[in-house]
């Protein structure tokens, strides 16, 4: 059963200039996010990302449409004691030292002072932060503050976490440290929803991402199936010899990368085994081939780009 | 325990933000300018003249005398003071990232705004309580004379704070605005509440027309009335009987009205 389930999501929000005309956010979106992944969710701002989170979350209303999580439709707030979040530029009280925030907000969260203030030392431990618990958090710096609130968010040991942009102001090796509580989150079971800017970073976690654009749902599959190439193979070989080359160039029209790489584009897996029987009867050694893959970022790119020029 | 936990917060937030330590210093300031009155003599003399009328007399004049520190210029300045000092608490829970992270909590949207007016209230009185204590107690010492019912004031402030704020918060939740917030409330609560109580000597000296009179009369009812309120309180400490609870009555439906509106539309809202 989905962790999320979101059916013909419709959010308007009213125009600012006291006109009728209503602002989209949403438009007619559905999703569905299974337990124990990591899902991300992409989109340029002004996509309708963080609209979604705030709705998951019963932070804003949606106009129309069931969000169901955990089963239970988000007008039962029982669902929450589930989850956790870390909204983008969160702030705490910051007369608050990072103990009290945590033991402030894990109470907020239905957990026990006698509970709170035992995952308080185990939550800042694996958040790199065991050093300034009892520190103001007006002294903390901004990767300091995302991982207090990475902490703040999983206090509560839920099993659907919200992220939105995480490693925001972290350095590498903190952004590093995160990834690996990311996976190691997912490992013990729990469902992530990561929203961010960071595109290697959603390709380098994320199980599933979906791209949203201008409050529509433009694509969503795992990473693999978003990066690959339609019907475009990269072939790694021995090397090959220049009439071999020419004769793929002009019976094939295959694009060379040196002489033992080429990609061929064809939508037939007939003209796919020609090639490979014109490679073995030259006794070629087939070393791979593979559907070709972009990066997610130029994916995403020429997706946004699309839809922009539409 | 989430509803104890809402009502430590804003403690909490009042003691770190040095508010209630603030309202003390004031308060003592206050008090201390008191001090040096009873050291004066003053009391003394006001004693020895209070005390030629006999021993009644002397002990109804020192009620008297100690009801009127309550008089209206203290009356505003303290509320002035309280409505400050509580301004900022809507408007500030409702800053973006702060409001975020408090909805994604199991916690239903009436019981953080009532939490959040019950404690706001609590701390009101714990300011008034010092206050009007710390009076009662050096007339007290001072002039021998310890009339209890004096006491009772610090309920009846409490009350029209309690009353003053639920427009506040209203306001808050609305225009996400301390000041503008602390502005209309001052404004619409002490100057137009004040001449209206006193409708019968000001306005209705000018105004002949029925209808305005109606208009006026509509509003003298509908808003709350914290002289009035303090009126009462005077009286009931003096042991004057009193005629009408009506300015209490409709003070305090309007500030169950006003604390519903607040749940109804910070439920409604997206943030």
């Amino acid at each position: 059963m989905p962790v999320v389930e979101v059916n013909k999501l419709i959010k308007e929000y009213p125009a600012k200039n006291f006109s009728k005309e209503k602002i989209t956010a949403l438009k007619n979106f559905s999703l569905n996010i299974e337990p124990g992944s990591i899902f991300g969710l992409l989109g340029p701002n002004g996509a309708g990302k963080t609209t979604l989170v705030k709705i998951l979350l019963g932070i804003t209303f949606p106009t129309s449409g069931e969000v169901k999580i955990f089963d239970k439709p988000i007008s039962d707030i029982t669902y929450k004691y589930k989850v956790g979040y870390l909204p983008e530029n969160h702030r705490f009280p910051n007369y608050l030292s990072g103990e009290q925030v945590l033991s402030y907000y894990g109470r907020l969260s239905g957990l026990s002072v006698k509970d709170v203030n035992q995952k308080i030392p185990e939550m800042l431990s694996m958040v790199g932060m065991s050093d300034w618990g009892k520190t103001k958090i007006k002294k903390y710096s901004k990767g300091m503050m995302q991982r207090l609130g990475l902490a703040q968010s999983m206090l509560n040991n839920p099993e659907l976490i919200f992220l939105d942009e995480p490693t925001d102001g972290v350095d590498p090796i903190g952004r590093k440290e995160i990834r690996d509580i990311l996976l190691n989150l997912k490992n013990s079971g729990k469902t992530i929803f990561l929203n961010s800017h960071l595109l290697s970073e959603i390709e380098l976690v994320c199980d599933k991402v979906a791209i949203l654009d201008k409050g529509s749902l433009v694509k969503t599959g795992t990473i693999e199936e978003i990066t690959a190439v339609e019907d475009s193979y990269v072939f790694f070989t021995s090397e090959l010899s220049d009439s071999m080359i020419n004769d793929l160039i002009i019976k094939f029209k295959v694009v060379m990368h040196g002489k033992n790489e080429f990609t061929y584009a064809s939508s037939s897996l007939d003209d796919v085994n020609k090639i490979l029987d014109y490679l073995r009867s030259g006794n070629i050694l087939i070393k791979g081939f593979n559907k070709e893959k972009t990066s997610l970022e130029d994916m995403f790119i020429n997706i946004i780009g699309k839809q922009t020029v539409n | 325990m989430i509803f104890k936990t809402l009502l430590y917060g804003t403690i909490r937030e009042a003691i770190e933000k040095k508010i209630i330590l603030a309202m003390f210093i004031l308060i003592g300031l206050i008090i201390f300018l008191f001090l040096l009155f009873i050291n004066l003599d003053t009391v003394d003399g006001i004693q020895q003249m209070f005390s030629l009328g006999g021993d009644e007399s002397y002990r109804e004049n020192i009620i008297r005398f100690t009801i009127e520190l309550l008089n209206p210029f203290i009356f505003l300045s303290v509320f002035f003071l309280l409505l400050i000092f509580s301004a900022s608490y809507i408007p500030s829970m409702l800053e973006k990232g702060s409001i975020d992270v408090l909805l994604s909590k199991p916690v239903s949207r009436s019981k953080i705004i009532i939490a959040k007016f019950l404690s706001v209230v609590f701390l009101a009185f714990i300011i008034l309580t010092f206050l009007i204590l710390l009076i009662w107690l050096m007339i007290s010492i001072k002039t021998g004379i310890w009339h209890y019912p004096f006491l009772t004031s610090i309920l009846w402030f409490t009350l029209i704070f309690a009353i003053l704020y639920s427009f506040q918060m209203l306001l808050g939740i609305i225009t996400q605005s301390s000041i503008l917030s602390l502005v209309i409330n001052l404004f619409i609560l002490f100057p137009v509440s004040g001449v209206l109580s006193l409708r019968e000597l000001t306005i209705f000296t000018l105004v002949d027309s029925g209808f305005a009179k109606f208009i006026v009369n509509f509003l003298y009812y509908i808003l709350p009335k914290a002289w009035d309120i303090r009126e009462i309180c005077v009286n009931l400490i003096l042991g004057v009987s009193v005629e009408s609870y009506q300015a209490v009555i409709t003070s305090v439906l309007f500030m169950f009205t006003m604390i519903s509106l607040s749940v109804l539309y910070f439920s409604k809202k997206d943030y």
